[in-house]
């Protein structure tokens, strides 16, 4: 038999191997079995209904879309948010056109929207053909440099042994560049350690400025911290150039009144990557001094975010690079307006909502 | 519609998106390369819009887009008669 069908618990390690090469070692595929396995079939938002999706030859699994579902709320009514992300296939069938036919599969199903935030170039050509649209803002990475020379050695020296040595040297080159990247902005705000109570309640407070935001609940939010904790102690399951440091949830207040809340994984001489920055437009750049007072106190090299259409102006005024390079952000719905409400800055989605890995 | 016409119209659906039509109802469109991942997509959705049809997720199977013919067959078991 061939064709597409949801994926089950039993297909974990078949994806895991799917996703790695012939040559990687067994411990690397339990890792990345046990992280699909815990995300997409243990996840308390594992929803059967809009399942990840498994192509099949016979008994083999040759190509594979992963289905993320977040509860959302649409002024004030709840909906279902698909997010579809590690779509592979495998080698032998790549001129099959497989990927094509899983992305259609995976967008007929009930959910209110569809979207991903790390899509290709030719997944966003596939994407516009069936009829979404691109977020293009989100798909640029802000960047605030806060110890340069530090900075490059971590993006540069992949061997934790090298940039700890390194690491004297470069200090003493950011030394002379440090009061020259202070943040001149003044700001008054107290930062309040938060856990998943907290940071619903206050997400719950600030999100009502979206008419699009998430609607979590304590049990799903203390899950993911679990989750970012867990990658953050163990060695990478997906391989990149950020390296993932101890995770930081607050609560920012000004005058006693919640001004924002954030999630960030701040790696000490590596980067602080701010996974979501919540707060209305207004309240920005307290929230964004607040992250840096953080990342300062972490001794992080620099800061790490996606742009979000609410941070854009305060992002403007600080010292802050923009690159594009993040991934695409991809919506797609049969209620137009939902789908455009990410592009048009209606929607909180952060990547905590997205790729959050 | 006959299953002649279906063909016929799907030939020129074919001609449009993949740039040139298949020489025979049976050629292997993904065998000699004319039908990559964008293809699909756009023969996909030119196939729905064209036939007024939705193609469920059981019917994504490569068998079924492999050839004009398999194509014909798949519309015409949605019995299309726009």
């Amino acid at each position: 038999m061939s064709g597409i069908r949801a994926f089950d618990r039993d297909d974990v390690q078949a994806v895991a191997r799917l996703h790695t090469e012939p040559d990687t070692p067994q411990e690397e595929i339990e890792r990345l079995a046990s992280f699909f396995e815990r995300t997409l079939v243990d996840s308390p938002w594992a929803d059967g209904e809009i399942p990840s999706l498994v192509a099949v030859d016979g008994d083999s699994v040759v190509g594979f879309l992963g289905s993320y579902v977040r509860h959302m709320e649409l002024e004030g009514r709840r909906i279902r948010l698909a997010c579809s992300a590690h779509l592979l296939t495998a080698p032998e069938v790549r001129n099959q056109a497989l990927g094509a036919l899983l992305q259609r599969a995976y967008l007929a199903g009930p959910q209110d929207i569809t979207m991903t935030d790390g899509a290709t170039r030719e997944v966003q050509v596939m994407w516009e053909r069936f009829g979404g649209s691109t977020a293009h803002l989100q798909g640029l990475l802000w960047i605030e440099p806060l110890r340069p020379a530090s900075l490059a050695v971590h993006r540069l020296v992949h061997n934790v042994a090298l940039e700890t040595a390194l690491s004297p040297l470069a200090a003493a080159m950011d030394a002379p560049l440090r009061p020259m990247l202070r943040d001149r902005r003044a700001a008054s705000f107290d930062v309040h350690e938060a856990d998943a109570v907290s940071f619903a309640a206050a997400v719950g407070e600030l999100a009502q400025a979206f008419p699009l935001h998430p609607a979590y609940d304590v049990g799903y939010l203390d899950w993911l911290f679990g989750q970012l904790r867990r990658l953050a102690a163990e060695p990478p399951v997906f391989p990149d150039r950020i390296r993932r440091g101890p995770l930081d949830v607050g609560v920012v207040t000004v005058n006693g009144r919640t001004a924002g809340a954030y999630v960030c994984q701040i790696r000490r001489r590596g980067v602080c990557r701010v996974l979501a920055a919540v707060c209305d437009e207004p309240m920005a750049p307290v929230l964004l001094a607040a992250i840096r007072s953080r990342a300062e106190e972490g001794r992080a090299a620099a800061i790490f975010g996606r742009v979000e259409p609410h941070l854009l102006a305060a992002l403007w005024e600080r010292r802050t690079f923009l690159r594009y390079g993040a991934g695409r952000m991809l919506a797609l719905s049969a209620d137009k307006e939902l789908e455009r409400a990410p592009a048009l800055g209606r929607a909180l989605l952060t990547r905590l909502d997205g790729e959050w890995w | 519609m006959t299953r002649n016409e279906t063909a016929e119209r799907l030939r020129d659906i074919l001609a449009h998106t993949l740039g040139t039509a298949p020489p025979d109802p049976e050629t292997d469109l993904v065998e000699s390369n004319l039908l990559d991942s964008l293809a699909l997509v756009e023969l996909l959705v030119a196939v729905e819009q064209e036939f007024s049809i939705t193609f469920s997720p059981d019917e994504l199977e490569i068998e079924r887009f492999r050839s004009l013919k398999a194509l014909a067959e798949l519309v015409d078991a949605h019995g299309s008669g726009s």
